[in-house]
């Protein structure tokens, strides 16, 4: 909690924008795991793994050869159906093989295809989706959508923690004030602002929200960080398991997670980060100190007992805040949304690799839509 | 702790092959005599004459030798896993933390993953005692008392007037503070739940696999064998492994930034404060050195959270995709999670 209210005194978009080159960029100064990032990310680390399932796909190919001579020797039909089957696979896989051989491009183009796409419903969108912009890898959807959640939401909530937590601290300073008549110690003594306990209440309220939302927004790219240099492994795993008969059904379940949730997921998150982007432009509450100071003595006027001076500040912290609100559950909802939608994904794909571990019990949506 | 784990780890290295080669010769002996009943069905059916029971026999002793096959198969694996150097190859790639690279710890995938996640609970350790550390030192910000009833008395004349309040740090922070606390602490405790849980893996390794290979010689319990093996293989050689990927990237990351951890940063950091807030106010200029101790302590912070929350969740999430599609592919197929879940 002090870390970001500290970081909040500190704030500046540039000092953000070197948090996510931090975590996508290999080469950046501030690089978490550059080594280990490099490797993860470079196809040259998984040739030799490659290597191993080319052999084994082809091991098989012999081994069928061997079975399927003995199926027309002895005429075992049903041996010559399951040699069938599985050169099929057995093909199946050196196509994988070659596809992705070449690296994680194929992933690129395919996430900067859906990216897009959802980028461009954004900017055709009124009032939102000004900072959609075209991508073309991978990397720029995870860095877009990192630096839209950083970038724009943190450092945009990040001045309204400031302004509000000396907001809590003039308004309890006012709430403790007291004023004694007690001459000869004996008298009376009253709070004038002590009815400011609902405005205390509403601002504190406030605080922990934005707390909440700034959570929130370093979460989702750190889980995007943790898919993006974890999950091609799953990718290049799952193809050398399927390699093998025993675990073809392993290999396609961890092909489908990766499918599901380096490709799909990011790529459905990227147009609710650009929208995200585009609505914080819109939000207005008050961020600097002076507007702490200026909130409060408004209220101040409005909680003095009989002084009858009832202006809108209220009512417009009110409405800024439900709209910062709002944002934060247009982005809990597009998280929930890609969520679902992936995992209905690794459903489907599960189903189509041959993984009953992950396939459906027809509760799937996609399968409805599909 | 960790050094209790990794002496008993040598102990329990040497252990781990012994219940497979003790059952070793009970296995040839079950498959002998259960190849010898089945031969003896085979020669009976011929005698009366029933083909269909002729070709039951005849698949079920081929069946048999499979699983003896299969025996020596993972003999062999288990060996050659167990020989294999798997720190140089996952510090090959940039995944061993500092401490896991010590001598003292051995070079077997247990080890390293017992030593992954015992890092990263002391990580986790180092957390709490920074937002503890921090949260005393914030104890020490003083309360302003503002009295001005002397100042009132003396310009009124009244006698008894006054006023007088107090300015403090808003108790929301000390709330926090004590949240997060109880959060890295809750979490800390289930992290050191699921170390006890891979130290436990070799035993499940040895008694499931030991238990599944037997299991695969008997006709009637075949399919129930092929699903220990599939538990055995899975709790006890793809936890570890995933283990020591998932936590060691975690670790590596968090060695990147542990100056950030060292609580003498965090008193120049605690002393930075006034000057910063004063900066701001006057929108004065920024400190590097100090953005770069918040951004490294949020990272930090991000990693951990990631650790404690959606990395044992993907590693369970594998380990059943495992266990539930291999225990499939050789015998009866098990759901794993949905087991572990009704246990609980």
């Amino acid at each position: 909690m002090i870390v970001i209210f500290l970081l909040s005194a500190s704030v500046n978009a540039q000092l953000f924008d070197s948090f996510c080159d931090g975590l996508f960029n290999s080469a950046a100064s501030g690089s978490i795991n550059p080594n280990s990032n490099q490797a993860l990310a470079s196809s040259s680390t998984y040739v030799t793994l490659m290597g191993y399932s080319v052999a084994i796909v082809l091991a098989v190919f012999t081994v069928l050869g061997v079975v399927y001579a003995i199926a027309i020797s002895f005429g075992i039909q049903s041996l010559k159906e399951f040699v069938k089957t599985e050169l099929l696979e057995g093909m199946f896989n050196i196509a994988i093989i070659m596809m992705i051989a070449p690296g994680l491009a194929f992933a690129g183009g395919a996430m900067s295809f859906l990216s897009n796409l959802g980028g461009l419903t954004v900017q055709n969108m009124a009032g939102g989706g000004g900072a959609a912009t075209s991508v073309t890898s991978a990397h720029d959807v995870y860095l877009s959508i990192c630096k839209s959640y950083i970038g724009t939401g943190v450092v945009t909530t990040l001045p309204y923690i400031v302004s509000i937590s000396v907001t809590m601290v003039i308004l309890n300073t006012l709430h403790n004030l007291v004023i004694e008549l007690k001459p000869g110690s004996f008298g009376f003594s009253f709070s004038p602002f002590g009815g400011l306990d609902p405005v205390i209440a509403l601002v504190g309220m406030e605080f922990s929200f934005f707390m909440l939302m700034i959570g929130f927004f370093v979460a989702i790219p750190m889980l995007l960080y943790i898919i993006y240099f974890l999950f091609p492994i799953f990718l290049y795993t799952g193809v050398f398991l399927r390699s093998l008969p025993w675990t073809r059904s392993v290999g396609g379940s961890l092909i489908a997670l990766f499918i599901s949730f380096y490709i799909v997921f990011p790529s459905l998150l990227y147009p609710f980060a650009q929208y995200n982007a585009g609505q914080f432009v819109s939000l207005s509450l008050g961020n600097s100190i002076w507007d702490a100071v200026a909130f409060s003595a408004t209220t101040l006027l409005q909680a003095v007992p009989f002084s009858n001076v009832f202006g809108n500040s209220m009512v417009n912290q009110i409405n800024v805040f439900a709209d910062a609100v709002s944002i934060l559950a247009v982005q809990i909802l597009g998280v929930l949304i890609a969520v679902i939608i992936s995992l209905d994904l690794v459903e489907v794909i599960g189903d189509l690799l041959g993984a009953p571990s992950i396939r459906s019990h027809s509760k799937r949506l996609l399968s409805k839509v599909i | 702790m960790m050094t209790q784990f990794l002496l008993a780890q040598n102990a329990i290295v040497d252990y781990l092959t012994s219940p497979y080669i003790a059952w070793f010769p009970i296995v040839l002996l079950a498959a002998t005599a259960t190849i010898g009943v089945v031969a003896l069905i085979y020669m009976l059916s011929a005698a009366v004459g029933r083909d269909n029971i002729r070709i039951w026999a005849k698949i079920k002793i081929y069946e048999i030798l499979m699983s003896l096959t299969l025996v020596f198969i993972f003999l062999a694996i288990s060996t050659l896993f167990l020989s294999l150097n798997f720190k140089e190859v996952f510090n090959s790639a940039g995944l061993v933390p500092e401490a896991c690279l010590s001598g003292s710890v051995g070079n077997d995938f247990y080890s390293l993953a017992l030593c992954n996640m015992h890092e990263f609970n002391q990580n986790v350790l180092h957390m709490n005692e920074l937002v503890y550390y921090m949260g005393l030192r914030m104890s020490f910000v003083p309360k302003l008392n503002i009295n001005a009833s002397a100042l009132i008395r003396s310009t009124t004349g009244i006698p008894g007037l006054g006023a007088k309040t107090d300015m403090q740090a808003p108790s929301a922070f000390s709330y926090f503070m004590g949240e997060a606390l109880t959060l890295l602490y809750g979490a800390f405790v289930l992290s050191q739940v699921q170390l006890l849980i891979l130290a436990a893996s070799l035993l499940f390794f040895s008694l499931f696999m030991g238990l599944g290979l037997m299991s695969r010689m008997f006709v009637v319990t075949r399919s129930f064998g092929g699903a220990m093996i599939a538990f055995g293989i899975g709790l006890g050689i793809l936890f570890p492994l995933m283990v020591s990927f998932t936590y060691g990237y975690i670790n590596v990351g968090i060695d990147h930034l542990a100056w950030a951890l060292d609580l003498a940063a965090a008193s120049t950091f605690i002393l930075d404060l006034i000057a910063m807030f004063i900066a701001v106010i006057f929108a004065a200029a920024s400190f590097p050195g100090f953005d770069t101790y918040i951004l490294s302590l949020l990272k930090i912070l991000g990693l951990e959270i990631i650790g404690l929350s959606i990395i044992p969740l993907l590693n369970f999430i594998v380990l059943d995709v495992f266990i539930t599609d291999f225990s499939g592919a050789i015998g009866e197929k098990i759901n794993f999670m949905s087991l572990v879940s009704n246990l609980i």
